[in-house]
C-alpha cells in the first residue's frame, strides 16, 4: 500500500496547513526481530526462535505556511496533537485504492522534529500497538441460514489473517436438536462454598404437567441444569421425582460470600442508570467476577464491571440490562438489599434427547436421599452411594476422621460400596499375655454444610462386650460437644439409638465419634456404635427463587468452521432464546450474550492446533455453520482487514 | 508451535483463553511448574481468570498437553502480572489421607486407595486412569500427606505416574493420572549435539551414592513395636558398600526385602545426568513424552567397554518447554551404557 495520512486523532494531516506521507522505499512500522541462534558447539548455530521488537512508525508532515510566523504556529500546533506517551490513531488513505482508509493506534515516542536541512519537515515516531494496517471501516457480512448447514463465503482483503466477530441471532425455534423452553433460577447464599447440592426447584416443579403438555420426555433426558458460563451441570431428580407433580432438581452450585449490600440510590421502574451503588458493610472477602448478576427484590439486573470504594464502604456496579434472565422491572427503594446471585437456567423441551451421562451412571448423585431431603433438611437413609465415580459427591459424603476402625455394614460387617450404616467400633488390645487398653483410637464420621448446621437427628445401635462403653458424642470438635450417648443398659445386647440434638452454634461440620478406653477385662472388650439413618437441618440453606416465566429457548448445538483453514469452533448446548444474540469474538477471544454474560464453557475448539479460535486468511474463505434443526438464524459477521505495513 | 491456552476453574469449566507465552516444565513423578504474563490492560487480566485454585490447560502441535492449577506466587510488575501455575499432583501436597490410616494390596491399589483418598473432602479433578496391578502386595500406614505417600510409594515399588489432562464431551476437564511400573518407551528419537541438542558445558555426569549392599528395617508401631529387618547385597567392581535403611510402615517380610533389592538396582551404577536443550529439528518435539526413551550419542565423553565416547539411551523424565525461545530442556534419567 502507498499511504497519505490524512488525520491523527481527528486532526487533519491533509489540508492547507499540512501534508503527511509515510516514507516510501523505507521499511518502516514492521516489527524487526532478534534471531535466538542456538549453540550448536562444533556444528553450524541453529536459528531457534525470533524474538520480535516491538514496531516503531516515522512519518513526515509538512507544514505549509510560507511564512515563518506560520509555520512556528502550526508547528506548535503540531506539538500540541503529538504529545510523548499518548495515544492516537493515524488514519490514511491508499494512494491504490482511495476508498479505502486503514489506521494503526499507538502511542508517540518522538515528538514532531525537524528534519535536518529542512525548514517546514516535521518528523514523527509513534510505537504500534499492532504492526499492522488496520481497515478503518468494518467489513460487515450478514448471513441468513434457513438450513442445517449452509456456506457462505467471506474475503479478507488484506494480506494478513483477519480475527472476525460473528453475533449469531436465531430468529425462529429450532425444529430439533435442542431444549425448547428455559427458566431462570436465581440462587444465593451466605457463605463462599464450592459445588454445593442444590435442589433447584425446591421440589416444585410440576414435570407432571410438562410432560402432558408436550413439552418434555417422561423420562425427563431433556431437563438440562446449564450453567450461565455455559457449562451444563449435572443434575439428579428428587421430590416426587420425573412426571410428578413435586420433581425436585438436584445439582451442583459454586457460591462466593459477598458482604451485605443495600442500594444507595433508589432505581425507577423504567430506566437503566449509568451505574447502581450499593452500601456494604463488613468487608470484602471475595472477588465479584464482573460479567456478572445482582438481584434487587424479584428482579435481575445484569452488570459489566464493579468498582469498590473500601474507604466509604460502596460498590459501584455498572449496569447493563434490567429485569434481565426473564425478570419483571420495578422500582426499587434507598436501602433495599442487593444481593450478588449465582444462578442458572433449567432447559427442556428436546423431545429426541437421549439420556445425559448422569441418568446412566447416578454415582456423581449427593449421598443423602433425594427423595426426602430439601435444600433445607438432608436425610440420609444410607451415606454413600456405590459407582465408578464415587468421589465426585464429596461434600454431601460424609467423611472418615480420626484413628480407629469403621465399618458400613450394620454390627460390624465391614466395608461396602454403598454405606448402609456408619459405624465405629473400639476394643482393647490383646497382648496375649494380658489385654491393655487402646488409648489412641477415636473413630469419627463428619458431615459438612457450608451454610451451617442447626439440627442432628439420627437411629441407630449401639454395642458393648464388657463393663466400659466409651463416649460417642456429637460434636464440633473436643471442646464442643453437644451431644453425648448413654451406655447401653445391657452388655453384649444392641441397643437402639435416637439422637434429636440441636446444635447451638450452627457448625458447618459436625462429627459423630466415638471415643476410649475400654476396660481390660477378659473376655477381651469391644464396643460398637452406629447410624442406620440421620439429618441435618441447614441452619442458612441457599435461597432459592425463580424468577421470570418459561421462556421460548434456543440451544445452539453444532459448529462454525473455516474450510479453508479447517478452523472449527463447535457450540456445546448453548442455551439462548430467539431474538437474543450470543456474540463470538475471535480477536478477544471472548463470547458472551446480549447481557453480556461471558459463555466460554459452551465453546469447544476442533481441527488445527492453533492459538486463535478461527481466522479469516487473505482472499475468499469458505464459512460453514451445520447444526441440526435450524430454520432461521442470522450471522453478523464484521471483521477488519490487516496488512502489512 | 501454535497451541490455546484455556483457564478453567476449580470444577473442571471453561473461563478463558489467554494469549500469552508460557514457559513450562513437566517433571515424572514431580510437580512442574509453568509461568505466564498477562498485560495489566489485557481484558483476561481478570480477578475470575487468575483466580488461584483455577486451571491453566496449555495445548501444543507437537508436546504433550500441560494443566496445572493456579498458584501463589502472583507477581504484579509495570505493566503486567506474573502468574505460575503447577502440575496437579501439587494439590495432592495439601490433601491429608485419614490419619493412620492402613491401605492394602499391591502398588496400584495402594495409589487407587490414595486418590480416592485425595478426593474423599473435595474434587481434585484427578481420576485414576490406567492403573498396573503389579508389584508386591503390601500394607502401609498413612502419617504423610497424600502427595508424600504417593512419592514413597513411587520410589519404594518402582513406579511411574503420568498426569494428562482430559476434555469430555461437554467440554469439562478432568485429569486422568496413571500408575504404571517404571520403564518406558522405545522411540526412534535421536539425541545428538549439533543436530537437535545445544552443546553444553557438561554433556556428561556421573554422580549419585554407589550402593550394592541394602540393610532395611522397619518398625511397627503396636502392642509390641516390633522390628523387622531384611537384606540384599550384589557384587561390583567397587567392592562392598553397605547402607541400612529405615522403611517404616511396612509390615511385611516380603515388601521389606523387595525394597532392599530395589534399592540396590538403582544404586549399584552411577546416575547419568547429561543435560540436554533440545530444539524441534523434525518431530524432535513429537517424541519427547515422560518416560519416553531416546538414543543419545557423544563422540568424546564417557567410558564404553574402556573406551572413550558415550552411546546410549536416555529415558525421558521431565522437561522444560521454553515457548518464548523454542527450546526445550530435557532432564531424563536411567542412561545405560
Amino acid at each position: 500500500m502507498r499511504m497519505t495520512l490524512t488525520t491523527w486523532n481527528s486532526h487533519s494531516l491533509n489540508d492547507t496547513s499540512y501534508k503527511a506521507r509515510s516514507p516510501v522505499g523505507v521499511a518502516n512500522g514492521t516489527s524487526n526481530a532478534t534471531p535466538n541462534y542456538i549453540d550448536m558447539g562444533e556444528g553450524q548455530p541453529i536459528l531457534g526462535s525470533m524474538t520480535l521488537a516491538g514496531a516503531m512508525y516515522t512519518f513526515t508532515v509538512h507544514v505549509l505556511s510560507l511564512t515563518d510566523a506560520g509555520r512556528e504556529a502550526q508547528r506548535d500546533v503540531l506539538l500540541g496533537w503529538f504529545i510523548v506517551g499518548e495515544s492516537g490513531t493515524l488514519v490514511g488513505t491508499d494512494d491504490d485504492d482511495t476508498n479505502k482508509d486503514w489506521y494503526l493506534s499507538g502511542r508517540v515516542v518522538s515528538a514532531p522534529a525537524i528534519v535536518p536541512n529542512s525548514y517546514n519537515l516535521y518528523q514523527i515516531t509513534i510505537a504500534l500497538d499492532v504492526p499492522y494496517w488496520i481497515e478503518n471501516d468494518l467489513n460487515t457480512n450478514t448471513w441468513n441460514i434457513t438450513a442445517a448447514t449452509e456456506t457462505e463465503v467471506m474475503t479478507n482483503v488484506g494480506n494478513v489473517a483477519a480475527l472476525p466477530k460473528m453475533a449469531i441471532t436465531p430468529n425462529t425455534a429450532k425444529s430439533s436438536n435442542g431444549n425448547m423452553y428455559k427458566t431462570f433460577y436465581a440462587i444465593k447464599m451466605s457463605t463462599w462454598s464450592s459445588q454445593i447440592p442444590v435442589d433447584i426447584t425446591s421440589a416444585g416443579l410440576n414435570t407432571s404437567t410438562l410432560v402432558g403438555a408436550g413439552k418434555m420426555l417422561a423420562t425427563g433426558y431433556d431437563l438440562q441444569i446449564n450453567y450461565l458460563s455455559g457449562g451444563i451441570a449435572p443434575r439428579y431428580f428428587g421430590g416426587g421425582g420425573i412426571n410428578s407433580a413435586t420433581t425436585g432438581v438436584w445439582s451442583y452450585i459454586d457460591f462466593i460470600a459477598t458482604p451485605p449490600m443495600t442500594l444507595s440510590i433508589a432505581l425507577n421502574n423504567s430506566t437503566t442508570p449509568a451505574t447502581i451503588i450499593a452500601d456494604y458493610t463488613g468487608n470484602i472477602t471475595c472477588s465479584i467476577a464482573s460479567g456478572s448478576q445482582i438481584q434487587i427484590e424479584n428482579e435481575v439486573i445484569t452488570f459489566s464491571t464493579i468498582t469498590v470504594d473500601t474507604v466509604n464502604k460502596k460498590i459501584t456496579f455498572v449496569p447493563t440490562t434490567r429485569a434481565a434472565k426473564g425478570s419483571s422491572i420495578a422500582s426499587h427503594s434507598a436501602g433495599e438489599a442487593v444481593f450478588w446471585i449465582t444462578g442458572v437456567w433449567l432447559s427442556y423441551g428436546d423431545l429426541s434427547a437421549t439420556a445425559q451421562p448422569w441418568d446412566i451412571d447416578l454415582s456423581g448423585a449427593p449421598a443423602f436421599d433425594l427423595a426426602t431431603s430439601t435444600n433445607a433438611l438432608w436425610n440420609y437413609l444410607t451415606f454413600s452411594i456405590a459407582g465408578t465415580d464415587a468421589w465426585t459427591p464429596p461434600i454431601s459424603q460424609p467423611y472418615m476422621q480420626g484413628v480407629g476402625q469403621r465399618y458400613t455394614v450394620t454390627h460390624n460387617g465391614g466395608m461396602s460400596a454403598v454405606w448402609g450404616v456408619i459405624g465405629s467400633r473400639l476394643s482393647s488390645i490383646d497382648l496375649g499375655t494380658q489385654i491393655v487398653q487402646d488409648t489412641s483410637s477415636y473413630p469419627g464420621w463428619v458431615f459438612r454444610h457450608p451454610g451451617g448446621i442447626s439440627n442432628f437427628t439420627a437411629n441407630g445401635e449401639k454395642y458393648r462386650s464388657g463393663a466400659v462403653f466409651g463416649t460417642m458424642t456429637i460434636e464440633k470438635d473436643f471442646n464442643n460437644i453437644f451431644y453425648t450417648e448413654a451406655s447401653p443398659t445391657d452388655p453384649v445386647t444392641w441397643k437402639p439409638i435416637a439422637i434429636n440434638q440441636a446444635l447451638a452454634i450452627n457448625p458447618t461440620s459436625v462429627a459423630f465419634r466415638f471415643v476410649g478406653p475400654l476396660d481390660i477385662i477378659p473376655p477381651l472388650p469391644e464396643a460398637m456404635v452406629e447410624l442406620s439413618d440421620a439429618a441435618l437441618t441447614i441452619y442458612a440453606p441457599p435461597v432459592i427463587t425463580a424468577l421470570g416465566v418459561e421462556q421460548v429457548a434456543y440451544s445452539l448445538n453444532g459448529t462454525i468452521k473455516n474450510s479453508t483453514t479447517s478452523d472449527i469452533i463447535r457450540m456445546n448446548d448453548l442455551v439462548t432464546k430467539t431474538a437474543e444474540t450470543i456474540t463470538i469474538d475471535c480477536d478477544t477471544q471472548e463470547v458472551y450474550a446480549t447481557d453480556g454474560k461471558r459463555v466460554r464453557s459452551a465453546l469447544g475448539f476442533e481441527g488445527p492446533a492453533r492459538d486463535e479460535w478461527l481466522t479469516l486468511e487473505p482472499g475468499a474463505n469458505s464459512i460453514v455453520f451445520a447444526d441440526v434443526g435450524t430454520a432461521d438464524v442470522t450471522i453478523v459477521t464484521t471483521w477488519r482487514a490487516r496488512n502489512t505495513i | 508451535m501454535p497451541g490455546l491456552k484455556t483457564i478453567y476453574t476449580p470444577d473442571g469449566y471453561a473461563v478463558a483463553d489467554i494469549k500469552a507465552a508460557v514457559t513450562r516444565s513437566s517433571l515424572l513423578n514431580e510437580v512442574g511448574e509453568a509461568v505466564f504474563a498477562i498485560p495489566t490492560s489485557s481484558v483476561k487480566c481478570r480477578e475470575d481468570v487468575l483466580r488461584f485454585g483455577n486451571f491453566l490447560y496449555c495445548k501444543n502441535d507437537s508436546l504433550a498437553d500441560w494443566v496445572g492449577v493456579i498458584d501463589t506466587p502472583r507477581t504484579w510488575k509495570s505493566g503486567y502480572v506474573e502468574v505460575h501455575a503447577f502440575e496437579v499432583p501439587f494439590l495432592l501436597q495439601y490433601r491429608l489421607p485419614l490419619l493412620n490410616q492402613i491401605v492394602s494390596g499391591t502398588p496400584g491399589e495402594r495409589f487407587t486407595a490414595l486418590i480416592t483418598s485425595a478426593n474423599s473432602k473435595t474434587d481434585t479433578l484427578l481420576r485414576a486412569g490406567t492403573v498396573s496391578t503389579a508389584g508386591v502386595t503390601g500394607t502401609e500406614v498413612l502419617t504423610d500427606t497424600i502427595y508424600s505417600q504417593l512419592k514413597s510409594l513411587s520410589t519404594i515399588h518402582g513406579f511411574d505416574w503420568i498426569c494428562s489432562p482430559v476434555i469430555d464431551a461437554s467440554g469439562r476437564l478432568s485429569i486422568t493420572i496413571d500408575w504404571m511400573q517404571k520403564g518406558g518407551v522405545e522411540t526412534d528419537l535421536e539425541l545428538s549435539q549439533g543436530h537437535n541438542i545445544m552443546y553444553g558445558d557438561t554433556p556428561l555426569e556421573e554422580a549419585g551414592e554407589l550402593i550394592n549392599f541394602v540393610e532395611g528395617t522397619s518398625t511397627i508401631e503396636g502392642e509390641t513395636s516390633a522390628q523387622i529387618v531384611a537384606s540384599y547385597g550384589e557384587n561390583a567392581p567397587f567392592g562392598l558398600r553397605e547402607k541400612r535403611v529405615a522403611f517404616d510402615g511396612i509390615t511385611e517380610i516380603t515388601t521389606l526385602q523387595y525394597n532392599c533389592t530395589q534399592q540396590v538396582k538403582a544404586g549399584i551404577n552411577p546416575t547419568y545426568g547429561t543435560p540436554l536443550t533440545a530444539i524441534n529439528i523434525g518431530s524432535t518435539f513429537r517424541n519427547i513424552r515422560l518416560r519416553n526413551i531416546a538414543r543419545y550419542r557423544y563422540n568424546n565423553v564417557g567410558f564404553t567397554g574402556g573406551g572413550l565416547g558415550f552411546t546410549g539411551n536416555v529415558r525421558i523424565e521431565g522437561y522444560m518447554f521454553n515457548e518464548a525461545v523454542g527450546t526445550c530442556e530435557l532432564f531424563t534419567g536411567q542412561v545405560t551404557a
